[in-house]
């Protein structure tokens, strides 16, 4: 009974996240959107595995991950050792930010930096910034604090960044955040909470990815003024077409390979890095052990189907859609779509799960997971609308950032604190490989049709999707603050209970 | 005359939205929800993820009146006595502080204080374990040695005696997992035992282990006819 009860749970997560997404891409196609049915094929199929990685992705995250971060990090605060916590926290980031693979497909799009440079730049800089995150923690800075100094020093900075880099350095931050960090790194945090009794506890649970999503931002701007590089290069998508099923078949059995190696990679520090902690310090015990690395057989597997599906089969299909819509004449029909897109596909991020669970966990179901997926929705889908008004008008996007951090650092004050914790956090979270994998290249699509400059005006959708959430998720928060005044005004208690009326109000009533 | 009662209800994780409003269609005010995980019942089905082992406790305070009520409309809406679907038990309260208190407990809810009343003879009672965290196997498995059915696993933190210790801005706290079984009351006594045998005060895991009478159940059906069979 366990078995099916389980599978067929994740099964329906999977479905639920993925489907929408399915079907409005093929009504688009069968309506307004005419698409070689091999780009059609190539989808399809990309979808179906990407149903099965992440159903695998899910149920590995939650046995391997999630632990692991979970373990580490109360680890680290047991120990009540400052040099180590210094030392591992930021050890962790740098090794987990070179292991993410989304980074190696941004480091491909600056050819003006050397590759190595540039990840090592941006895993120093998300290192950095873990560690700055653990020690707020311990000296008990406020996170708002920290967000509005860094965030400063990020729009400074912009003023001195060439233009063409500018989108691509937002980009960055929302990027590296992926699919291997997230769990972790949010696990640790809530493991470095776990053992503390003081009042904080649960809102410092989260605010480590928010911090660490600020890392890359600031390493790209710094190398992009050392290097002063004249342009970026973009990677053209290639145009596939397949005549027939052997082909097709060809085309994935082709990437598949290449992903399982690349995984393999980005797994393997932190496996290393998690026996050696395991053996020096953790001892856990050899069925939790078992557990866990079972976890992350089923985590590599479904990173493995998950990010083959995507590449393979979302990539092009969103740029050619991309493409075509524009090209109809009516580029303004790209908003709506685009919203619409942006409103389901957050639900198909792997990390956005991860999250969710996590905070519905911590907030022992206050903020149900639920409620935390229509915020992103709603927070993505405006960013994809917005997104599209910019690559149909070119606006820089400055334009738009600024003012959007500006709120959303401004509402923080007014907001509870586990909110603006959480909500920086779903920034980052909610710009994973769906969005690198189909909605920038929807943007790339559409900017080449309409002939925008590709480096300005289609980068960014990133940023914007690592920045709506923030607004969104902290007024939901605003919402539930107030709500609960309001709850607590209507609480009367002044029904009168006979056989009391004598006692003192204090007194212990035996039953 | 009516007694107090605080009423815990077990399920799995996604049926908490269904049981919540049940309980909210009942004029029951769950008082405190929190999620723990279920202690697992095969090793290998675990070692592989794939039991559903998410659940979800919720607490609230009930009169025994209201109790034989939502009793019914638990087996015959929620179906509780179909394994799997969850079970909900009640123990008695002995005294609470302060009016208001009883109050906010009742919300206005018809309840008069009854004479002191003698315990009745229990069917079941609860397990409570308090160990250090990262024992649960250990302590499962003594306890299934002695026929215990499955628990449920809630993560606590410990207070102590004495005061938190602090380090830098943060008061560290001692990580406890606290495990509910709820078992029938002959075979109790050798669960307890057992438990204390393999990881009582003097092992690692520093079990300590008491049990709450439990007066009334719901959803425990099939378990009490197979012990029937």
């Amino acid at each position: 009974m366990g078995i099916k009860k389980k599978l067929k749970e994740k099964w329906q997560e999977a479905v639920q996240a993925v489907l929408p997404i399915i079907g409005i891409v093929l009504v688009l196609c069968f309506s307004i959107a005419p698409i070689s049915p091999s780009i059609l094929l190539c989808f399809l199929m990309g979808a179906v595995l990407i149903l099965t990685g992440m159903m695998f992705f899910t149920l590995g995250a939650e046995m391997s991950m999630t632990p692991m971060g979970e373990r580490v990090g109360s680890c680290l605060t047991k120990s009540r050792n400052l040099a180590m916590i210094i030392f591992l926290s930021f050890l962790l980031g740098f090794i987990v930010t070179i292991s993410e693979p989304d980074l190696q497909v941004l480091a491909g799009q600056v050819p003006a930096v050397p590759s190595m440079t540039l990840i090592l730049s941006v895993a120093v800089g998300v290192g950095l910034f873990l560690m700055l995150a653990l020690l707020r923690m311990l000296f008990s800075i406020p996170l708002t604090t920290l967000l509005l100094v860094f965030y400063a020093a990020v729009f400074i900075l912009a003023a001195f960044v060439p233009r063409d880099f500018l989108s691509i350095a937002f980009d960055s931050g929302g990027v590296t955040t992926g699919p291997m960090t997230v769990p972790f790194i949010m696990a640790l945090g809530v493991g470095v909470s776990a053992i503390r009794s003081d009042r904080h506890a649960a809102d410092d649970s989260f605010g480590l990815v928010s911090l660490c999503s600020v890392g890359p931002i600031l390493a790209v701007m710094v190398l992009s003024m050392i290097f002063n590089p004249q342009d970026a290069v973009v990677i053209e998508t290639p145009v596939l077409e397949v005549d027939n099923s052997r082909q097709l078949w060809g085309l994935f059995t082709h990437g598949l390979p290449e992903y399982m190696k690349e995984i393999c990679i980005s797994l393997f520090p932190i496996f290393t890095f998690f026996m050696i902690f395991q053996f020096l310090m953790l001892k856990l015990s050899k069925r939790k052990m078992r557990k866990i690395l079972v976890g992350l057989a089923y985590t590599y597997v479904g990173l493995v189907l998950f990010l083959t599906g995507a590449n393979v089969g979302f990539m092009p299909a969103g740029n050619y859609l991309g493409q075509v819509l524009a090209s109809q004449g009516h580029p303004a029909i790209l908003i709506p779509v685009a919203m619409i897109m942006g409103y389901f596909i957050v639900k198909a991020e792997p990390a956005v799960y991860v999250l969710n669970k996590q905070v519905e966990q911590i907030t022992d179901g206050a903020i149900s997971a639920g409620a935390m997926g229509a915020g992103l929705s709603i927070g993505v889908a405006i960013s994809l609308g917005l997104s599209m008004i910019r690559v149909i008008s070119g606006i820089s996007i400055l334009w738009f950032l600024v003012p959007g951090y500006a709120v959303a650092l401004g509402t923080s004050f007014f907001v509870p604190k586990l909110y603006t914790a959480i909500a920086f956090d779903s920034g980052g979270v909610a710009s994973g490989p769906m969005t690198a994998a189909f909605l920038l290249p929807l943007a790339q699509g559409a900017c080449t049709a309409l002939g925008g400059n590709m480096v300005t005006d289609a980068f960014g959708v990133v940023a914007m999707v690592a920045m709506t959430p923030l607004i969104t998720i902290q007024i939901m928060g605003l919402g539930s603050k107030l709500l609960e005044k309001r709850r607590k005004q209507s609480v009367s208690l002044d029904s009168p209970v006979l056989s009391f009326e004598m006692m003192d109000e204090d007194a212990i009533i035996e039953l | 005359m009516s007694e107090l009662y605080m009423m815990a209800t077990i399920s799995d994780r996604n049926q908490t939205r269904r049981f919540l409003a049940f309980y909210r269609e009942y004029g029951v005010n769950v008082t405190l929800l929190t999620y723990g995980e279920g202690t697992a019942a095969s090793e290998v089905l675990d070692a592989f993820g794939l039991e559903a082992a998410e659940k979800a406790i919720l607490f609230a305070f009930i009169t025994d009146e209201e109790w034989t009520h939502i009793k019914r409309a638990l087996q015959k809406q929620i179906k509780i006595d179909i394994p799997g679907s969850g079970i909900a038990f009640i123990v008695p309260l002995s005294s609470i502080g302060g009016k208001k208190q009883l109050l906010y407990l009742t919300e206005g809810r018809e309840f008069k204080k009854g004479e002191e009343s003698t315990l009745k003879e229990t069917k079941y009672e609860l397990l409570v374990v308090i160990a250090n965290q990262g024992y649960t196997d250990l302590i499962m498995d003594a306890a299934r040695k002695a026929h215990a059915p499955g628990g449920t696993v809630i993560h606590a933190k410990g207070t102590g005696a004495e005061k938190a210790e602090k380090f830098l801005g943060v008061s560290i706290a001692v990580e406890k997992e606290m495990i509910f079984m709820v078992t029938r009351r002959e075979g109790k006594n050798t669960i307890m035992k057992a438990i204390m045998e393999q990881a009582g005060l003097e092992s690692e895991a520093r079990a300590i282990v008491f049990s709450l009478p439990v007066t009334e159940t719901a959803g425990m059906r099939l378990i009490e006819d197979e012990e029937k069979a």
